[in-house]
């Protein structure tokens, strides 16, 4: 019986949580699994810590982590016509900002990101460049400057604002438990749902040893929270829960595409190097016999693309670490769209992987 | 009138040029109470009538507002992605946005793009080209064949916000707003009394060739026209001369696309009741359906009466729903004194071939 609904991953999904803003989140997840869990603390980074005693049949420790936080802008300026200018926490795809909707501050105050009409573009070249970020300015329906401060304040949060969908022909109800397969579409994949993967392994039976579950912070931003957290502690093995990138597009039309780096519902992906970490040959060897063994699908995410909390928890301790990651397309923009056959059979194979340590 | 829960109505409706029928009959439904008759014509056209007071033949006024709004359209189906083709639209404004396929059946789907972390440098330098885009429907390529097919339509979605104040951002304000205008007219002339019969039209395929006000006009041969549309609101990297600011009132267009006696008329009128407005200078094409009403049926004398938006054509444009009511107010006042001698201020007169020339 899973703990996961609809509802519960459209408001991880939904929710803002900016790089060092990740308050909103956490509270929703400390509510989530306070029950199933024996201890629960935040450190000093803002980190939510989860113990969870075993059976006592194992000596082992093992650690759990996804992070809270997604890409983001903060507020720098507010000019006198109201609008509002930003910078990028993490990395936004600056490709796809124009004409899109966020929410600003911790009121949520709707806001679209404005755009000259294409009738008063006289230099078609325009089109070709992707907007800088100074030049960007986010519209809450201000009249002016003050009306705009009353309302909000420099080195404010702004996220985008994408509804939660489930995709797909026939929708269930938000709180049946999460269907086992279906595509969703929303933001903030990349990380919420290692966040609910790493809810429902917490709010499962017991393993045969203690569990640490770590919700971090600021990933996006140079893996500061799993840094933090790591430090701390000396697991004999880390499982990182990721939402990684998906770009399996058909190229330009008519030319061959590029290989992709993961594909959707093709299974978790599983890391044997990223641009920070290299998965100890060892802890992928279980992975992958575990889910040989289980019939699970998986497949291998592309070599030395992204970085992962993984280099945070292995940084000082040397823990072995690996990473299960659901594949998430159009990942670092205002919308993804993922495969819940591959976000379930990654929770399937951590579970399986941990039961056999 | 609620004109938020109207506006929200209507711009949620969805209506893509040729296309409209969705919309057509909200519109419709909206009109009625509010009107005499009211009918969708063989092109899709919404046309209300109000008649006035006072004998027969009666002036016949028309107010017409677009009902259609920019679309993409499915060029080929590559897989368990779609190839599709613009008109109207930035590019730029395409990657990451929300699509609605009016496939088989309406389709929620996302334009995305690759993630920043595989991109090459230049790649990140420059905007993907139409050529590299696909709609992604996050279906499998059997569920597409069967649910889609090329040319089916494509409109951008987005929820109604609303903004501080009276802002509101939406698509396709482009032009619902003014067809929320022109119901609002309607519910102001309810307690009004109006010497002219009111042809209010929601036209169809503005964005495409204009068809509606063409047809609309030929059919209905009003004596003077106003269309009403939206225009351009001063925001970053905008030209002043080409702009009005947000919430400044309807803009009062000006330029041989209409007749100046028109045009005087809804000036003084917005003086003579201190309505915040502005004047929009259109030296030739206005590219708005007074071009298309203004020679159909062997000319009718036209007036455009525009309200400013920001981020125009794009699921994100920004209005000050006051300018509704100004609007509303204005063409109210308008028509009410829309009568037989109004219409005749509007033919040019040959000189009196008795008096000397001066």
């Amino acid at each position: 019986m899973s703990i996961l609904t609809l509802d519960l991953l459209k408001r991880l999904s939904e929710t803002p949580g900016g790089p060092g803003d990740e308050a909103a989140v956490r509270d929703i997840i400390a509510r989530v699994v306070h029950p199933h869990v024996d201890e629960l603390s935040i450190d000093s980074m803002g980190n939510l810590i989860a113990r969870k005693r075993g059976t006592g049949a194992s000596s082992k420790q093992v650690a759990l982590a996804a992070h809270m936080d997604e890409v983001a802008f903060m507020i720098t300026k507010i000019d006198n016509d109201g609008l509002l200018h930003v910078a990028a926490s993490g990395g936004i795809n600056r490709r796809t900002l124009l004409g899109k909707r966020v929410q600003v501050g911790p009121e949520r105050l709707p806001g679209v990101i404005s755009v000259r009409p294409p009738h008063l573009v006289d230099d078609p070249e325009e089109y070709r460049k992707p907007p800088k970020l100074q030049d960007l300015v986010i519209d809450i329906g201000a009249k002016n400057g003050d009306e705009a401060k009353s309302k909000v304040k420099r080195g404010q949060y702004a996220v985008f604002r994408t509804p939660f969908r489930f995709l797909g022909p026939d929708e269930p109800s938000g709180d049946a438990a999460l269907p086992r397969s279906g595509r969703i579409s929303g933001k903030a994949f990349d990380d919420r749902l290692g966040c609910a993967a790493l809810i429902e392994l917490l709010a499962g039976e017991p393993f045969p040893f203690d569990v640490t579950g770590v919700f971090t912070v600021q990933e996006e931003i140079g893996l500061r929270g799993a840094l933090a957290a790591g430090s701390r502690m000396t697991p004999d093995a880390v499982f990182i829960l990721e939402g990684t990138l998906c770009p399996d597009l058909p190229g330009r039309w008519g030319q061959e595409t590029t290989p992709p780096t993961t594909r959707l519902g093709h299974g978790p992906a599983l890391t044997t190097a990223d641009r920070s970490h290299i998965t100890p040959p060892r802890l992928l060897q279980h992975l992958l016999r575990t889910a040989q063994a289980r019939d699970i699908p998986y497949q291998f995410k592309h070599p030395n693309v992204g970085g992962t909390d993984a280099a945070g928890f292995a940084r000082y301790t040397g823990a072995p670490a690996a990473i299960i990651s659901t594949p998430a397309r159009y990942i670092h923009s205002p919308i993804a769209i993922a495969d819940l056959t591959d976000f379930w059979h990654g929770v399937e194979l951590v579970r399986a992987a941990m039961e056999t340590l | 009138m609620d004109i938020k829960q109207t506006l929200a109505q209507l711009t949620q409706a969805r209506g893509p040029s040729g296309g409209e029928g969705e919309a057509a009959k909200l519109v419709a439904l909206l009109m009625q109470p509010l009107c005499q008759e009211v009918t969708i014509d063989a092109v899709g056209n919404v046309v209300g009538i109000k008649p006035g007071t006072g004998p027969e033949p009666r002036p016949k006024i028309m107010l017409m507002a677009h009902l259609d709004e920019i679309h993409l359209t499915v060029s080929a189906i590559d897989g368990a992605f779609l190839r599709f083709v613009e008109n109207g639209y930035d590019p730029r404004i395409l990657v990451g946005a929300q699509v609605i396929v009016l496939g088989r059946e309406p389709l929620p789907g996302v334009i995305g793009d690759l993630p920043p972390h595989i991109m090459t440098e230049k790649e990140r330098q420059r905007m993907p080209d139409l050529a590299e885009m696909v709609i992604d429907l996050g279906l499998e390529a059997e569920q597409v064949a069967e649910l889609v097919r090329v040319g089916d339509q494509v409109v951008l979605d987005g929820p109604f916000d609303e903004l501080l104040g009276h802002r509101v951002a939406s698509k396709a304000l482009d032009d619902r707003l003014l067809v929320a205008t022109i119901l609002a007219t309607l519910d102001e002339l309810q307690r009004v009394s109006h010497p002219c019969d009111v042809i209010a039209v929601a036209s169809v395929q503005e964005e495409f060739s204009g068809l509606g006000a063409t047809t609309a006009s030929w059919a209905r041969r009003p004596d003077a026209a106003i269309a009403l549309d939206v225009t351009f609101a001063r925001q970053p990297g905008v030209r002043e001369a080409e702009t009005f600011p947000l919430g400044s009132g309807p803009a009062i267009a000006m330029g041989p696309n209409l007749h100046p006696h028109i045009t005087q008329t809804l000036l003084d009128m917005a003086e003579r009741l201190e309505i915040p407005h502005e004047i929009d200078v259109q030296p030739a094409r206005t590219g708005t359906d007074a071009w298309g009403i203004q020679v159909a049926a062997g000319g009718i004398p036209s007036g455009l009466v525009s309200i400013p938006i920001r981020n125009m054509h794009t699921p994100v444009e920004v209005v000050d729903v006051k300018d509704v009511a100004r609007t509303a107010r204005l063409l109210t006042a308008f028509l009410a004194q829309a009568d037989h001698d109004f219409l005749d201020s509007l033919t040019y007169r040959l000189p009196d071939f008795q008096e000397a020339a001066p």
